[in-house]
Formats: C-alpha cells, sequence, structure tokens
C-alpha cells in the first residue's frame, strides 16, 4: 500500500522512565522501589504527565490497580495537590464515561471503578464519595431525552460499575452509618437491576456472589412492584426520622429558652 | 461528611478546549478575586478523535460564594476561536478535599 509505515510516537526519556516505572516495573516487591523514584523526579515537569499515566491504570494488570492507588497515597505525603488531583481526575472520568456510554470505553471505565474503591481502600476518598458515585451511577441521564442512549433499557453495563466498585470496597462498610448508608443503597439498587428485566447469566452470577459477600442476609426483591415498595417505605422512614430530628430540635429550643 | 450547605469546592466542566489559564483567571477573578482559597487548571485538549473539555477546580472561602459563583457561571456561553459555543457547567465538585497548605518538601 501507499501508506508509509507507522511512526513509532517518540517520547522525552523522562516520559519512557515514568512509563517503565509504572507500567513494566511495577509490582508488589518494588513498590518501595518505585515511589522512591517517583518522589525523585522534578515535579514541576512532570505533574501533569504523572496525572495522565495514573488515569491509564486499565493499560496494567486488573490486579494491580491497588499498587498505583498505594502510590497516590504515598505520594500524597509529599504533594497532596497531586494526590487531590489524582482523585478528582477519576471522578471525573467516571462521569464522562456515563455522559458517552461508549462501547470501547468498558474496559477502562471498569478499571476506573476498581481504582476509585482502592482509593478508599488506603482512605483516600470518603465514603460519602463512594455513595454519591454509586447513586449517580443508578440515576445519571434518567429522566432525560438522552436516557435510551445513556442506558439502554438492555445495557447492564452500570450494573458492572457498580458491582466493581463494591467488591473493591464494599465489605469496608459493616458498621455505623456507613452500613446503613449501604443498606439503603442495596434497596436502591435492587430496584435499578430489576428495571433491567432479564438479565444475562455472567451479570447475575457477579450479583448472586455480591450478595452473599456483602448481606448474605438480605431480601433479594423478586419483581419490581416489591423493590418499589422497599423504596417507599424506605423514604417513609427517612421522612419520619428526620421530622423527628426536627421536632426534638424545636422541642429542645423551647426548653433553652 | 459535609452537607451541601457547607460545601466550598466546585468544578468548572465543558470549557473549550483551547482556553488558556490566565483567560478564565481574569474572567473569574473579574468577580472574585480573593474569595477563594485555591484553584486548580486542567487543560483540555482537541484532537482529530477525540475532544476534551477543559476543566477547573475551585475552592471558595465561603459556601455562599458558591452560590453566586453559580449564578454567573453555570450555563455561561465560552466563544472559542472558531465561534464554537461552550456551554459551561458549575457543580460541586464530587469530591470536597483540596491540599493541604503545609505539604511537606520531599527530601527525599
Amino acid at each position: 500500500p501507499e501508506r508509509s509505515a507507522r511512526v513509532a510516537k517518540v517520547r522525552p526519556p523522562l516520559h519512557q522512565y515514568i512509563r517503565k516505572l509504572l507500567f513494566s516495573d511495577l509490582d508488589k516487591t518494588t513498590i518501595e522501589h518505585v515511589l522512591r523514584q517517583l518522589r525523585k523526579l522534578p515535579w514541576s515537569d512532570c505533574e501533569p504527565y504523572l496525572l495522565k499515566c495514573f488515569m491509564k491504570v486499565y493499560k496494567g494488570k486488573y490486579g494491580q490497580i491497588h499498587l498505583i492507588a498505594s502510590l497516590t497515597a504515598g505520594l500524597s505525603r509529599y504533594h497532596d495537590e497531586f494526590a487531590v488531583a489524582v482523585v478528582d481526575e477519576v471522578l471525573e472520568e467516571i462521569r464522562v464515561g456515563l455522559e458517552l456510554n461508549d462501547y470501547g470505553m468498558q474496559q477502562r471505565r471498569i478499571a476506573h471503578m476498581r481504582f476509585l474503591g482502592e482509593l478508599y481502600n488506603y482512605e483516600h476518598v470518603d465514603s460519602s464519595v463512594i455513595f454519591d458515585t454509586l447513586y449517580l451511577i443508578l440515576v445519571f441521564g434518567h429522566g432525560t431525552p438522552e436516557q435510551d442512549s445513556l442506558d439502554p433499557p438492555e445495557d447492564c453495563f452500570r450494573i458492572r460499575m457498580v458491582t466493581t466498585l463494591l467488591e473493591t470496597c464494599g465489605h469496608y462498610f459493616d458498621r455505623g452509618s456507613s452500613k446503613r448508608k449501604l443498606d439503603r443503597f442495596l434497596v436502591h439498587f435492587q430496584r435499578y437491576i430489576l428495571s433491567k428485566g432479564a438479565l444475562p447469566l455472567d451479570i447475575e452470577f457477579d450479583l448472586q456472589d455480591l450478595f452473599a459477600e456483602l448481606r448474605p442476609n438480605m431480601t433479594r426483591y423478586s419483581s419490581i412492584e416489591e423493590a418499589n415498595a422497599a423504596v417507599i417505605e424506605l423514604e417513609e422512614h427517612e421522612h419520619s426520622v428526620s421530622a423527628d430530628k426536627a421536632n426534638n430540635e424545636k422541642y429542645s429550643d423551647s426548653e433553652n429558652s | 461528611m459535609k452537607g451541601f450547605s457547607d460545601r466550598t469546592k466546585v468544578v468548572l466542566r465543558h470549557l473549550p478546549p483551547a482556553i488558556s489559564q490566565s483567560t478564565l483567571k481574569d474572567q473569574i477573578d473579574a468577580a472574585f478575586a480573593g474569595r477563594y482559597h485555591w484553584v486548580a487548571f486542567r487543560p483540555g485538549k482537541s484532537s482529530m478523535k477525540h475532544q476534551f473539555y477543559t476543566r477547573a477546580y475551585i475552592d471558595f472561602k465561603k459556601p455562599e460564594d458558591v452560590i453566586e459563583f453559580a449564578e454567573f457561571f453555570d450555563g455561561h456561553l465560552f466563544v472559542s476561536e472558531k465561534g464554537t459555543q461552550f456551554k459551561t457547567i458549575v457543580e460541586y465538585a464530587p469530591s470536597q478535599r483540596v491540599p493541604k497548605q503545609w505539604s511537606k518538601k520531599d527530601g527525599r
């Protein structure tokens, strides 16, 4: 053919070195070394490129994503601005993924969910960020004219996003307010799942594993009506609790005056 | 956990890919100079295949300033050199963390 051979991208040596550290050297035995080498970089020049590489977690092995999260945590001591940017960036990637719903991006979108979960495990995001993200996944684009392209009825990808995130960090939501938040979310999630109708078997098995792992005694609703009723009950309960709270506050106010 | 009423960090999304940091900063400072602690600029990119919007994260000193800022910038149209319009979105940043000011200097 007339077309000339593809010209390989030439990267500056420093970029090549960063890529070597992150994409070929990094494993659990070398992470200390990689962290030290990253700290030695000229940060003002390298920071934007490093951020770009950290977002390429989908290039490495899926089981190694936690190493990138660990590096983020390790670097935050000296470069907190960078660690904050990593979190902002991965949340943006997740959001853009929902906005585009591009089939070709699915693998990287799953990797980003895993990465966010690992950032939680390394105490780099709060549980509120995790739950905000989970709810965003359930509702994004719903009720808009684009709903059918953003989350078509037969598309189960969002279920995979949720299971990936909860597989990664859901086991930490086992006590106190985060336990209650997960219980509540799983009711909403069940309603979302049932709105999809019959699920492909692989998705159904992932869900069974997830519920068995996180909430073995939780009722799995079998119809959308049951799930709807459960959500309504949940909301009524929350409403009465917050009304009680308001009343108590009023009461204690009048007591004080 | 922060409630909505005390969130101070916002993200400006869907800014033109080619907007420069100084242009944007001038626009923000025209009304909001001195009212934020921290700003981070994430330049976008236009290539043949994809277009990535520019973003900016801003941490305001007071939650009320966020409201005023959103009234001003949410839906604000930026026009690029080629005449394309970009309708900006202002949202609370999903993660409210901002860098600690005292980040240690790395002794390496």
